[in-house]
């Protein structure tokens, strides 16, 4: 409970700092700017570093990032942190027998992938907890329920496709890396895996935003800024093809 | 679009915590039982987490005698798992007693669950402090 206190403080906490003017956190990546200045931006959560410069100039600060990962998703398609790359994404984490709070999860999510299910700069990562039983067949009956029918757009996926015995700690700890990089209080209880959250990761693996799905005005919030990251990543991109 | 629609069909059709409560404001007895057995399952699962923290602080200790405690923290999340996998919501046709009574039952099930996850998740933070995870290697000192 505590847990989920301290999250629901830090997703509004996210929601007043989002879409804040330049500079917020711009130091991150400070070839971004001249791109984006006038962009507003998300903030970046999680762990960052200071590291100072060589050359006596101002220190960078470096932000946590999605630790590398290696799925396979319902099409049988290796997914890696490459796959993301250049592309922000929304990351949840459900299993196809779950009888709680994942279907309903699902259903808020696929509202959002139901916005932006033509635009092809943001896709959908769903990691399946129950490797053990949600194999290949199951995840792709998984998505055609819900009727997804491409898998490029929205990937369910295992870190078991070949019956790796450590499957079920390996996305547990994947599960711990979105969610404890949201959120300093690593002593705070469980659920990492199961409170319905909702990540919000840009095209270089950095967490802009945590939402929680069980919470209809998180989801119209996430939605909301969506669109905001994708301007960033344009931006950046035109910045890097103009230098 | 029009691919979407059979699979929001779906998910409404799904139970859900939040589903289910009769427009008078209260919940029938059956709906009562289930909210409160999808209550317990999402609490175990919030501790699945922890159970894995546990297991990889154990691996960590690279102690010999983690064996039975590592085994304990595996049958606690394969009884979890089996669970869920067997639990099958009772339809919509079925009768109020007979929802109620198959809510009933599982609510048992899922208390010897929570048992069994409260005692290996117990044994197991005991091990853990009695086993610390060995301090990295310091660095060497330069000689002079």
């Amino acid at each position: 409970m505590l847990k989920r206190l301290f999250l629901l403080s830090l997703l509004a906490a996210a929601g007043l700092t989002a879409c804040s003017g330049p500079g917020t956190n711009s130091a991150a990546h400070p070839a971004d700017d001249a791109a984006g200045a006038s962009l507003a931006r998300l903030p970046y959560i999680g762990e960052r570093d200071v590291r100072p410069r060589a050359d006596g100039g101002p220190a960078d600060t470096v932000y946590a990032t999605i630790p590398a990962f290696r799925l396979t998703d319902q099409a049988g398609q290796v997914l890696t942190n490459h796959t993301f790359a250049g592309r922000a994404y929304v990351a949840d984490f459900f299993f196809a027998t779950c009888p709680g709070i994942c279907p309903k999860m699902q259903g808020e999510l696929l509202k959002v992938y139901t916005k932006f299910a033509a635009d092809p700069r943001v896709t959908f990562l769903s990691h399946t907890i129950d490797p053990g039983h949600d194999n290949l067949p199951v995840l792709r009956d998984y998505a055609q329920r819900l009727g997804i029918a491409d898998a490029r757009r929205w990937h369910f996926a295992t870190t078991g496709a070949h019956g790796e015995a450590t499957a079920k700690d390996t996305v547990f700890q994947l599960a711990r890396a979105y969610f404890t990089a949201a959120e300093p209080n690593k002593l705070a209880p469980g659920g990492y895996a199961h409170n319905g959250t909702l990540a919000l990761v840009d095209d270089q693996g950095h967490i802009r935003g945590v939402y929680d799905s069980l919470n209809p005005t998180e989801v119209a919030r996430l939605i909301e800024q969506l669109p905001v990251l994708l301007a960033e990543i344009d931006a950046r991109k035109k910045g890097a093809a103009g230098r | 679009m029009a691919l979407l629609a059979p699979g929001l069909a779906v998910l409404a059709a799904c139970s859900s915590p939040n589903r289910p409560v009769a427009e008078n404001g209260q919940p029938s007895p059956a709906t009562a039982a289930e909210m409160n057995l999808l209550a317990r399952h999402d609490s175990l699962m919030a501790k699945e987490d922890q159970l894995f923290s546990l297991k990889a602080e154990i691996n960590a200790s690279h102690s010999p005698a983690a064996g039975p405690y590592l085994r304990g923290l595996a049958a606690a999340d394969a009884a979890m798992m089996g669970w869920m996998h067997a639990y099958k919501a009772p339809d919509s046709a079925a009768t109020p007693a007979v929802r109620l009574a198959y809510y009933q039952q599982q609510q048992q099930v899922l208390a010897g669950v929570s048992r069994q996850f409260r005692a290996t998740m117990d044994s197991a933070a005991l091990f853990i402090s009695q086993h610390p995870e060995p301090a990295a290697p310091a660095a060497p000192i330069p000689s002079k």
